[in-house]
């Protein structure tokens, strides 16, 4: 790999996992913002520092200068949050949210080679934001960055390092950062290049004896002074990535003696050789060192504009002394986070999803071949060769379950990501919503999770804005203030359910039907019952909110969700009750690619019925040539598979009835001969078939035929909806879907 | 880890009134720094017949074509292993260690002023 492409692979990891930690410092800030602001969770404080810090040197690494600018000044927010010295209000979260997004987008254009999404003015508008919440800082740490990035604070002098244009730079890198991959050096190369070094000695008294000398740890320390334009701050950030774990001073020189006083003191036994150095370098003269043993006073050649800055004199040395002790407390948390990082590192690896498709799709393969491979052994009628291929399929089935297993993520981070839509969308509303999530941990096909975004925003958008009610409204109903929006997620027969529902006002099945006549959907005279007037929210074009809101109300109905549910083998349905509130349920597929089905044949003809959509096989009782049977007593519907697919031929003196179940509705399906269960690799068909209804699939069977998968819920409907014309309107069973 | 050994390396003599020298022939880096510093400080433990008080004692890095901070840190060592055995450094340095010693603030000329 040439370097280019290291590079580019390096940065292409970056924009992975600062997307991550974005993710981590938006859900810490609505955590933050939920909770007591009182008692702000001081570990939620520090991961999102971390997180914000993480990102800050890691762009830092690859030279993206704007992004280190612009994190640096969130970070100097976070900073003073995690000191205490401001609090977690609404106006923060609210002024540091959208700074998250920038970011995003910051980082988005990285991997993008599309037109920059990223508007640096609402960017600096942004920062602007961000301004009250540092402003009264004694120590100006954002002035480095928001000198270029923000109007004004750059003029704060206090940050232009005071003196005379000098700096002293105190460093002593930590034992590691070789073992690291770092060479110390190539910082005060990169300085050279910048600035101009005017002395350098190495602090050699910091070499351990030579039997204790380890090649490999780092003991290198350097003395440097230098002349720049650039801030203290500025300098400092070029030790961005080893400042954790070394002592890296900037100090003004010039600029009070006390900074220095604490360097030669930090070096404890060799106290002498630095404070010899610094005579050396001219920075301070020995006397101003032993004239300042309590670093409170400045020397009288502290330069006017530190003085005009700070009106009490004490408060000139304060900006490196300050920064110094925040380098110090972050050496804090860090290793923690590095801990925690390579913990993740040994528990996660990621792996490109195409590769995952791939293998499954292989797996999907095995299972047919191992099929095909058990049909043909039985066919032999040898015992051992029968054992033998029973134990590879179990094997196989063993694989697949795991291969499936891969795919498999829990819902909750799909989740997650709406308590930012809650609060901003309720917050434009002018309503207090909370969002209460739970079966978080529900697994998905991670196909599906991707796909379930856009129809779960919809209904949760959908529920803000005509679900709950206004403030007013439910003062007036009694309620409280705050409504409240569920997310729920749970598995029910190989089905994952979820549910969106709020605690607003319902749906009134008199408004829809008024709507669905005026829209002509019905007769003015028909008499459909409440559910089925439910189900007519999701037909095209249609909204029953009277004022069409910025949110929803745009046309983009719940058609469009229910067309992107059904796309995704799914089901929606809604229940309501009036005045209480409403719960969207969305039914999916465990999975897309693998089925455990029941394979019944009809003439020639094979069919695979999903495993578990099947509740029991009975016999067709004689005679019955109506659509409906007596199953204990209970009426079942049922649809003959020969009329429903037009298949030719005779039907057996004695045919069987498949009994399956969807969402509550029990169907016959009558077939000629059922063949055992039968593990099975979905096959999509082809663009010419995908609106047959009925069929949700193809599958090859081990010898080598085609047998179509039956799609229940379609059928199911099917048989319903049959059943509904039969009666008059009145189904007996109200389909789903 | 096994290097192949170059042939430049080889031990440290002080034959007769030759100066003592420590030759060092390949990359002074990360990779290779715990094996030389190993080498060189037995090499330097090992000098024979041992250089007279403020004789002086060489390290010979004309020939190293790259030097980091590893390798920087085993030379302040070196140095400070030869003023504290009373010898008198001194140091030969290829153009890229000469621009990385002027990086730490250092150079072959004055190598020999030692402040502690």
């Amino acid at each position: 790999m040439s370097l280019e492409e290291e590079m580019r692979a390096a940065r292409a990891n970056f924009s992975v996992e600062a997307a991550d930690l974005l993710v981590a410092i938006e859900s810490g800030l609505l955590e933050l913002e939920h909770g007591d602001p009182e008692q702000a969770d001081p570990e939620t404080v520090n991961s999102i520092f971390r997180a914000a810090h993480t990102v800050k040197g890691s762009a830092g690494l690859f030279g993206l200068d704007d992004i280190v600018a612009f994190t640096h000044v969130m970070e100097s927010v976070l900073d003073r949050l995690r000191d205490g010295k401001i609090e977690v209000s609404r106006e923060l979260v609210g002024a540091l949210l959208p700074c998250t997004d920038h970011l995003g987008l910051l980082i988005n254009d990285l991997s993008s080679d599309a037109e920059p999404t990223a508007d640096h003015d609402h960017g600096r508008t942004l920062l602007v934001a961000l301004q009250p919440f540092i402003e009264d800082t004694p120590a100006p740490v954002a002035g480095a960055s928001t000198d270029a990035t923000t109007d004004g604070s750059g003029a704060d002098p206090a940050s232009d390092g005071a003196g005379d244009g000098r700096l002293h730079l105190s460093l002593r890198f930590g034992p590691d950062l070789l073992r690291g991959g770092m060479d110390p050096l190539a910082f005060v190369s990169y300085l050279a290049s910048t600035c101009e070094i005017l002395a350098v000695t190495p602090m050699t008294e910091l070499l351990p004896a030579a039997d204790d000398f380890d090649a490999e740890s780092c003991y290198l320390a350097l003395e440097v002074t230098l002349r720049t334009e650039d801030t203290p701050e500025a300098i400092l950030d070029v030790f961005e990535f080893v400042r954790e774990e070394s002592d890296i001073r900037v100090l003004p020189v010039g600029a009070g003696a006390a900074p220095f006083v604490d360097l030669v003191q930090s070096y404890g036994e060799h106290a002498d050789a630095v404070r010899a150095v610094l005579v050396r370098h001219g920075v301070l003269d020995a006397s101003a060192l032993d004239a300042a043993p309590g670093g409170g006073t400045p020397p009288p050649d502290v330069a006017p504009a530190s003085t005009a800055a700070a009106p009490d004199g004490a408060a000139a040395p304060a900006p490196t002394a300050e920064r110094r002790s925040g380098t110090e407390r972050r050496g804090g948390p860090v290793p923690a986070q590095r801990g925690s990082t390579e913990t993740a590192a040994a528990q996660y690896i990621r792996v490109d999803a195409d590769r995952l498709d791939r293998l499954i799709d292989a797996v999907g393969e095995l299972v047919i071949a191992g099929a095909g491979a058990s049909l043909r052994a039985a066919l032999t009628g040898d015992e051992p060769l029968e054992t033998a291929v029973a134990e590879v399929m179990r094997l196989v089935e063993e694989v697949r379950d795991n291969t499936l297993q891969l795919r498999m993520v829990p819902i909750g981070t799909t989740f997650s990501r709406f308590q930012r839509v809650v609060r901003d969308v309720s917050a434009a509303l002018d309503k207090d919503v909370s969002l209460v999530i739970s079966g978080g941990d529900t697994e998905v096909d991670k196909a599906l999770v991707e796909q379930i975004g856009d129809p779960l925003m919809h209904l949760v958008r959908n529920a803000l804005d005509h679900g709950i009610e206004s403030r007013e409204a439910r003062a007036a109903a009694g309620k409280p203030d705050r409504g409240t929006l569920r997310l729920n997620a749970f598995h029910d027969s190989g089905s994952i359910v979820i549910e969106v529902s709020d605690d607003g006002g319902g749906i009134d099945p008199a408004v829809i039907r008024a709507k669905a006549v005026e829209r002509g959907l019905i007769a003015p005279d028909a008499t459909p019952s409440d559910a089925e007037i439910l189900m007519m929210i999701f037909e095209p074009g249609f909204s029953t909110k009277q004022q069409v809101s910025d949110l929803s109300g745009r046309g983009v109905g719940m058609d469009v969700v229910k067309r992107n549910v059904t796309s995704m083998r799914g089901t929606i349905d809604v229940d309501s009750r009036s005045g209480l509130g409403s719960t969207f349920r969305i039914r999916l597929p465990l999975t897309l690619a693998i089925i455990d089905g029941f394979m019944v044949g009809v003439g020639n003809a094979s069919f695979v019925i999903p495993l578990d959509r099947v509740l029991e096989c009975v016999e067709l009782p004689q005679g019955g040539r109506g659509s409906v049977m007596d199953l204990r007593d209970e009426v079942l519907p049922y649809v003959r598979l020969r009329d429903m697919f037009a298949i030719g031929g005779e039907a057996p003196r004695r045919e069987n009835v498949v009994v399956v179940e969807y969402a509550g509705t029990k169907t016959g399906l009558v077939v000629d001969a059922l063949r055992g269960e039968f593990q099975t690799v979905i096959k999509p068909l082809g663009p010419l078939f995908e609106h047959v209804e009925g069929i949700g699939g193809s599958t090859i069977l081990g010898n080598g035929d085609v047998a179509l998968i039956i799609d229940v819920p379609m059928l199911v409907q099917h048989a319903g909806q049959d059943l509904g014309a039969r009666a008059g309107r009145t189904p007996a069973v109200s389909p789903a879907g | 880890m096994t290097r192949t050994r170059s042939p430049r390396r080889s031990a440290a003599r002080a034959a007769g009134d030759r100066p003592a020298r420590l030759e060092i022939g390949e990359e002074l880096t990360m990779s290779t720094a715990a094996e030389q510093a190993g080498r060189l400080l037995a090499d330097l433990a090992q000098l024979d017949p041992a250089p007279q008080t403020g004789a002086e004692v060489t390290l010979d890095l004309s020939a190293v074509p790259e030097l980091d901070t590893a390798g920087l840190q085993i030379l302040l060592l070196l140095r400070r292993e030869i003023v504290a055995r009373g010898w008198r450094p001194v140091l030969t340095a290829s153009e890229p260690v000469t621009q990385v010693l002027a990086v730490a603030g250092l150079s072959p000329q004055t190598w020999h002023e030692v402040t502690a």
